[in-house]
C-alpha cells in the first residue's frame, strides 16, 4: 500500500425534504367525505396503432402517418394521414388514388389527431400502440412546453390541436429504452355539480400508451428495432426496405409505411401474447417500463406490501447508517496493460444467489425490520472468522449486519474523486479519525485482504420480522412446475432453477437446429435473468430523482448522531420497493464472494488481473507450468461449490467459455486453450487466445468508453488486414471497430510498442467522430434555443429529434478561420456547438453540419476524428489505484486514504444520458455537502497545511487565489467540493513533495 | 368559434359507454343480480347504504331502485353508536335485501323458497346485531 493521501471521502446519505408534509390523521372521528373515483387501471377493446414517416433534413418533419384502428382483433378502419405543408400536390393526387384503390381512409393529420387519437384514443379509452411513440407523438404536436406537473418534470407537454379544451399529450423520457407517456389532465371539470356537491373526484383520463419498444426491452430482455423485434417474434409480416426517406412519395414507399403499421401491430400481439404467459393481472402492460416493473408485477402479484409501506416508521437515522454503507459493485483491474495468462470466472447470477445463501425472501416478505444491538457478538464473529466458515452457507446467512469501524488501513471501499477524474469507488486503505459504516461481509472482506480485522466501534443486526399475511402463491413465467409459495419458498432460488433448464433447453433447441425456439427460449432465460436480478438488487436500491427550479431544503442523515439540513435542487424519492438495507447487503455480500476468490487465488499462489462486480480474471504468475496453473485455478473455483444454493449441480463459480477452445468458430466445452487478457482499466479490457501464428483471436471486449460514438464502418468495409472475428461480434460484445481497435492493441503489446498502437490500416477513423443522440430532455433540446430563435415551428429542432453531435479541434478551426473557409464570429460563443441531422451514414451527414449556437454551416474538415478522439484510449488512467498512470504498466497496488473529511452525496447514475452527451453537469451530481461537524474538522487541516507549507504555496498549487485561501482558512465561506478537491489534491502534492512524515489533524 | 370554448358534447355511444365503465370502475360490469350488461343501464348500490359503508356492487337501474326502497325499511342509526357491530347488521340487511330480491327473478324460480328463507334470517339477525348496538352505545363511558 501507498503513503497515507489525505482525501475528502463521499459517503451515500439520506435526505429528506424538510417541508415534506406529513399526513396528519384526522382525529375529528368523520371519516372522509371526499371519494375519489379512480380511473380504469385497463383500456377497452380500441387499439390504435399508428407509425409517422417524416423528413430527413434537421427539423424531421411530419409526412404522412399510417394508422390501424382495431377493437380487439377485429380492423375498423385504416389509413393514410398526410400534413399538407409537406405534401406536394402531385404526392396528394398519389396519395389519393393509393387509398382509393386499397379503400383506405385518407386524412389530414388534423383530422387524424381529432377522429382517431382523440376518438379512440381518449374517449373510448382505447390503447395508442407504437414503436418509438415519442418520437411518433412528437411529429404531431403543433407546439411542444417543457411540463411542470409533479410526476412529468422536465418532460414535454405536446400540444396536438388548436382546441384548449382537449388535454396536451405529457411525455418524459426515462432512459434510452423507456418514457411516461400520459394525456395531461382535461382543463375542464371532470365532474358535474351534482357530483361535486356529493364531494366525488374522479381522476383524469391518462390514456394508455403502449411503446413497443420499451414493452419489448422489458419482456424479452434486450433492446430491439421494429426489423429485428418482428423477426423474434416471427410475425407473418416483415419490415421491408424503405428505399430512401425523404424522397418524393412513391408507391413503394407507402407500401412500406402501411407494412410498418401492420408489423406493428402482429409484434403488439406476439408481446401481448408472450406477457399474458407471466400471468401478471394486475399489472396491464402500458405499465411495464422496465425488467424492474416486472419485478415489482410479479412481487404485487404476490401481494407482497413493500417495506416502506409495511414499516413507515422506521428510524430516518437508522436509514441514513444504512445508506452509508452503500456501494456498487466492485470493478478493478490488478494488472494493468501487460498481456497475462488468465482463466475468466464468474459467479452464476451472483445477486440473486447471495440472495438466497443470505435469506433475504424473508426480509422481502417480512411484516418489518428489527434491529439490536450486536457490537460484542460482531468481534467474537469477526476475530474468528475464516475462509473455512465463509465455505459454511450458514455463516451467510449472518450477515445482515452493518459495522462502525474506526478504519486503520482496513481495505474497504473508498468512494472519493482520484486524481481528477470524477468520483469513483476503489476498494483502498482507509484511515479515518471518525467512524465509517460498513457491511460485515465488507468487514470480513477486509481481514481477508489485509489479515487484521478492522477495529469494531458498534454493529447492528437486522432481522426480518414475522412474514406478512395474506401471500398469495405465483406460478413464475405461467409454468406449473414453478409454483411459489412465497411462505415456503425462496422465489430466487425457484427462478434461477427454471432459467437454468431454460437455458438447457435453448442449447438443445440450438443443437437440433431448431434456432427459432432457440432464440425464443433465449429471450425468455435472458428475461428470467433480468427478472431475477431486478427483484434480487434493482429495485431495492431504487431512488427516483426530481429536479426543482429552485434549491429545497432536506434534512441530511449521515455518520453522525444527529442529521444536518441543506439545499438541493434534485430532492431523491425512494422507489415503491425501496429497501436499502436489502440492496446494502446483497453488494457487500458479492464484494465478500469476489474477495474470497482473491484470497483463494493468493493462498494457492496465483494472482489475478480484474474483477468486475460478479466476474474474476484469475492470473497465472511468470514462470508457472500451465497445467499447474489450471490445476491451482480450479482449486478456487471448485472452493464454491459448496455453496451452491440451488438443486442443480453446475458451479457457483464457473469458468466461463471464452476459456475453452474455438474449433472451426464452434465452442469445444471441456478443452482449454490459453486465453489472455490486456486490462487497460476498470471495464475496459479485452480476453484473446493466439493462433499458431502469434495472432490474436479475441474471444470478448468491452468497449466502454468507445460506445457513444457510431461506429465509423461497419463489417462489410472493414479493413482485410485485420483478420474477421473468429466468432459473431454478437458474443465478443463489440462492434467491429471496437474489434479492430482492440486487435491493434494487442498487436503493439506482442510487438512490443505497447504505448504506440497502428491504426494505420483503418482509414475511416479520419472520418469526423459522430455520437447520436435524441433530443429527449429539456436540457438536450435547449442546446438548439438559438438555432430555433425565430424560425417557425415547422422548420425547428423539436423535441425527440434524432440528430448527430461532433467535435471541434480548435487548431483546425483557427486554421480554417485564417484561411477564410469559416466566419470568425462561430467564436462568438466560444467554441462552435456542432450538430447535424440524423442519418445512417454518418459520411453523409457531416455535408450538413452546423453550429447550433449560431446556425452556421461547419466543414467537416474541422471536426475531431476518431482517430482524434480515441488517439489515447489504450493508455487511460486507472485513477483509484497506484501505478494507474498514462504509461504505467503492470500490477496496480491499493491507495491509503486517509479521510480528512466526509461528505455526503445522492443517487450516482442520475440524469447519466443528459451528462454522457453534454459532459458532466455540476447540478447531475447530488451533493449534500458535510456534516457541520466534519467542516469545523476540515478548516482545520486546511489551516495546518497552509501553516506547514505556506499560503503562498498552497494558493499556487490549489489554482486558488491568495484572498479566497485566507477566506477559506478564515472559515468566511463555504467551499465547493470542486474548490475542496482542488486543494486536497494540493495537499497531496506538497506532502510527496516535502516527504512529510507528519500527517496534519491525526493526531 | 373561439378555440378556448368547448361546444356542447354529448359524445357518441361508445364514448357514453366508455364513461359508464369509467363511471362503474369496470371494463366488463355486470348486474349482480339478473345479469344486465349494458353499462347505461347499470348503477351502484351501497348494500349497507350511504351512512355505514363506501363499498359498492354493480346492480342494474330497476333493481337499484328496489333495493333502496328495501333500505327505508332498515332501523335508523343509532344515535352516538359508533360500533362496528351496526355496521354489520346494515351489511346483513344489505345481503339480505339483494337475496330478497334476486328471488323474484324468473331464473331463481328454484331456489327462491332457499333464498328467501336466508334473507329472512339474515334479516333477523340484522335486528339482533342492531340491539346489541344501541345496548353497547346506552351503557356508561368504561362499563362491561
Amino acid at each position: 500500500m501507498s503513503n497515507k493521501i489525505p482525501m475528502i471521502v463521499a459517503v451515500r446519505g439520506y435526505a429528506v425534504p424538510i417541508d415534506q408534509k406529513k399526513k396528519v390523521k384526522d382525529t375529528s372521528g368523520k371519516p372522509d367525505s371526499r371519494k375519489n373515483r379512480k380511473a380504469l387501471k385497463c383500456p377497452s377493446d380500441y387499439v390504435v396503432v399508428l407509425d409517422t414517416e417524416t423528413g430527413t433534413d434537421h427539423a424531421q418533419h411530419l409526412r404522412i402517418v399510417t394508422h390501424q384502428v382495431r377493437k380487439g382483433i377485429e380492423l375498423i378502419e385504416k389509413g393514410i394521414s398526410y400534413e399538407p405543408g409537406n405534401v406536394k400536390p402531385g404526392e396528394l393526387a398519389l396519395l389519393k388514388s393509393y387509398c382509393k384503390q386499397r379503400s383506405l381512409i385518407l386524412r389530414t393529420k388534423e383530422e387524424f389527431i381529432r377522429d382517431v387519437v382523440y376518438r379512440y384514443g381518449y374517449k373510448y379509452g382505447g390503447q395508442i400502440v407504437g414503436f418509438n411513440l415519442p418520437f411518433d407523438l412528437s411529429r404531431l404536436a403543433i407546439s411542444i412546453f417543457t411540463s411542470h406537473g409533479k410526476d412529468m418534470r422536465g418532460g414535454f407537454s405536446l400540444e396536438l390541436l388548436p382546441e384548449k379544451w382537449l388535454p396536451n399529450i405529457l411525455i418524459k423520457h426515462l432512459n434510452s429504452r423507456a418514457a411516461f407517456i400520459r394525456f395531461a389532465a382535461a382543463p375542464k371539470v371532470v365532474d358535474g355539480r351534482g357530483m361535486r356537491k356529493k364531494q366525488f373526484k374522479t381522476d383524469a383520463k391518462t390514456g394508455y400508451f403502449l411503446d413497443l419498444r420499451t414493452f419489448s426491452a422489458a419482456l424479452l430482455g434486450r433492446a430491439f428495432n421494429l426489423a429485428s423485434l418482428a423477426t423474434l417474434l416471427q410475425t407473418e409480416h416483415r419490415k421491408m426496405d424503405a428505399g430512401e426517406h425523404g424522397e418524393v412519395l412513391k408507391t413503394h414507399y407507402l407500401d412500406y409505411a402501411m407494412n410498418d403499421t401492420q408489423v406493428t401491430w402482429e409484434c403488439h400481439v406476439a408481446l401481448l401474447a408472450r406477457y399474458a404467459e407471466h400471468g401478471l393481472t394486475g399489472t396491464p402492460p402500458h405499465r411495464i417500463y422496465s425488467e424492474a416493473s416486472l419485478g415489482k408485477a410479479y412481487l404485487n402479484e404476490m401481494a407482497i406490501t413493500p417495506w416502506i409501506k409495511s414499516q413507515p416508521d422506521f428510524p430516518a437515522e437508522l436509514l441514513g447508517t444504512v445508506m452509508n454503507t452503500y456501494y456498487g459493485g466492485r470493478a478493478e483491474i490488478r494488472i494493468r496493460r501487460r498481456m497475462t495468462r488468465v482463466l475468466y470466472s464468474d459467479y452464476r447470477s451472483m445477486y440473486p444467489s447471495v440472495c438466497t445463501l443470505m435469506g433475504l425472501w424473508r426480509y422481502v416478505i417480512a411484516s418489518g425490520i428489527d434491529h439490536e444491538d450486536w457490537t460484542a457478538e460482531t468481534r467474537e464473529l469477526l476475530d474468528q472468522v475464516t475462509l473455512a466458515d465463509l465455505q459454511q452457507p450458514e455463516c451467510w446467512k449472518m450477515l445482515a449486519v452493518l459495522v462502525q469501524v474506526a478504519p486503520d488501513a482496513d481495505i474497504f471501499p473508498v468512494r472519493a474523486v482520484y486524481g481528477e477524474a470524477a468520483r469513483t469507488i476503489g476498494l483502498n486503505g482507509l484511515s479515518s479519525d471518525q467512524g465509517h459504516w460498513y457491511t460485515l461481509a465488507d468487514c470480513i472482506a477486509s481481514k481477508l485482504h489485509s489479515g487484521k480485522p478492522p477495529v469494531i466501534l458498534k454493529a447492528v443486526r437486522f432481522t426480518a420480522k414475522e412474514p406478512q399475511k395474506g401471500l398469495k402463491p405465483f406460478i413464475i413465467g405461467g409454468d406449473g412446475a414453478y409454483r411459489i409459495d412465497p411462505y415456503k419458498d425462496d422465489f430466487y432460488r425457484r427462478v434461477i432453477e427454471l432459467r437454468g433448464q431454460i437455458q438447457q433447453a435453448a442449447k438443445q433447441a440450438r443443437k437440433e437446429g431448431r434456432t427459432e425456439e432457440a432464440n425464443r427460449l433465449d429471450s425468455y432465460q435472458q428475461m428470467l435473468k433480468l427478472l431475477a436480478n431486478s427483484t434480487s438488487y434493482g429495485i431495492f436500491a431504487e431512488m427516483n430523482v426530481q429536479s426543482h427550479d429552485r434549491p429545497k431544503g432536506v434534512r441530511c442523515y449521515g455518520m453522525e448522531e444527529t442529521a444536518f439540513e441543506t439545499g438541493t435542487r434534485s430532492i431523491e424519492e425512494p422507489g415503491t420497493h425501496f429497501h436499502p438495507l436489502l440492496a446494502t447487503l446483497i453488494t457487500g455480500a458479492a464484494r465478500l464472494m469476489l474477495a474470497t476468490a482473491e484470497k483463494l487465488a493468493q493462498d494457492n499462489g496465483i494472482g489475478w488481473a480484474l474483477c468486475d462486480t460478479d466476474s474474476l480474471a484469475l492470473a497465472r504468475p511468470d514462470g508457472m507450468a500451465d497445467d499447474d496453473f489450471l490445476a491451482r485455478s480450479a482449486r478456487v473455483t471448485q472452493w464454491f461449490d459448496a455453496l451452491n444454493p440451488y438443486s442443480d449441480n453446475k458451479p457457483l463459480f464457473k469458468i466461463e467459455d471464452q476459456n475453452y477452445r474455438l474449433d472451426g468458430g464452434k465452442l469445444v466445452l471441456g478443452e482449454h486453450e490459453p486465453l489472455y487478457v490486456i486490462a487497460i482499466s476498470a471495464k475496459r479490457y479485452v480476453l484473446f487466445n493466439l493462433d499458431s501464428e502469434n495472432r490474436p483471436i479475441i474471444r470478448k471486449a468491452l468497449a466502454h468508453g468507445l460506445g457513444h460514438w457510431l461506429p465509423p464502418y461497419g463489417q462489410d468495409d472493414a479493413p482485410t488486414s485485420i483478420p474477421a472475428p473468429a466468432i459473431p461480434l454478437s458474443d465478443i460484445g463489440a462492434d467491429r471497430w471496437h474489434h479492430d481497435l482492440w486487435y491493434q492493441i494487442i498487436v503493439a503489446e506482442i510487438e512490443g510498442h505497447p504505448d504506440q498502437v497502428d491504426l494505420s490500416m483503418l482509414p475511416a477513423l479520419d472520418r469526423p467522430a459522430a455520437s447520436r443522440y435524441s433530443a429527449s430532455t429539456s436540457a438536450l433540446l435547449r442546446w438548439f434555443e438559438k438555432f430555433n430563435e425565430g424560425r417557425p415551428y415547422s422548420e425547428q429542432v423539436k423535441a425527440f429529434n434524432f440528430m448527430l453531435s461532433y467535435q471541434v479541434s480548435p487548431t483546425a478551426l483557427y486554421a480554417a478561420i485564417a484561411d477564410g473557409e469559416v466566419d470568425g464570429n462561430v467564436l462568438d460563443n466560444g467554441l462552435p456547438s456542432v450538430a447535424a441531422p440524423y442519418d445512417s451514414n454518418p459520411v453523409c451527414a457531416v455535408s450538413k453540419c452546423f453550429d447550433r449556437h449560431t446556425g452556421q454551416s461547419i466543414p467537416p474538415s474541422v471536426l475531431v476524428t476518431y482517430r482524434e478522439a480515441i488517439a489515447d484510449y489504450h493508455l487511460h488512467s486507472e485513477s483509484k489505484f497506484e501505478n494507474g498512470d498514462l504509461f504505467d504498466r503492470g500490477p496496480t497496488t491499493r491507495r491509503h486514504v486517509y479521510a480528512v473529511n466526509i461528505e455526503y452525496i445522492g443517487k450516482e447514475a442520475n440524469r447519466w444520458e443528459e451528462q454522457f452527451f453534454l459532459g458532466e453537469a455540476a447540478d447531475a451530481q447530488i451533493e449534500y455537502g458535510g456534516h457541520p461537524e466534519g467542516k469545523v474538522k476540515f478548516f482545520g487541516f486546511i489551516s495546518k497545511a497552509a501553516k506547514t507549507f505556506g499560503m503562498s504555496e498552497l494558493a499556487r498549487l490549489s489554482r486558488l487565489s491568495r484572498q479566497q485561501l485566507t477566506t477559506l482558512v478564515g472559515e468566511k465561506a463555504q467551499p465547493r467540493s470542486q474548490t475542496v478537491a482542488r486543494l486536497v489534491c494540493a495537499i497531496m502534492e506538497l506532502e510527496i513533495l516535502h516527504g512529510t512524515k507528519k500527517r496534519n489533524g491525526r493526531k | 368559434m373561439s378555440k378556448n370554448r368547448r361546444p356542447p358534447d354529448y359524445g357518441d355511444r361508445e364514448s357514453r359507454f366508455r364513461k359508464a365503465y369509467e363511471r362503474l370502475g369496470t371494463n366488463t360490469p355486470r348486474c349482480l343480480i339478473c345479469g344486465q350488461t349494458n353499462p347505461l343501464r347499470l348503477e351502484l348500490h351501497h348494500p349497507a347504504g350511504k351512512d355505514f359503508d363506501d363499498e359498492t356492487v354493480i346492480i342494474c337501474s330497476n333493481h337499484h331502485d328496489d333495493a333502496s326502497d328495501w333500505q327505508h325499511d332498515h332501523p335508523p342509526k343509532v344515535e352516538g353508536c359508533n360500533s362496528i357491530i351496526e355496521v354489520l347488521a346494515h351489511w346483513v340487511f344489505g345481503l339480505g335485501d339483494l337475496l330478497k330480491i334476486a328471488a323474484e327473478e324468473p331464473s331463481a324460480s328454484e331456489l327462491k323458497e332457499l333464498l328467501t328463507y336466508v334473507a329472512s334470517k339474515l334479516h333477523m339477525l340484522g335486528h339482533i346485531l342492531i340491539e346489541i348496538a344501541r345496548n353497547i352505545s346506552s351503557k356508561p363511558e368504561g362499563a362491561i
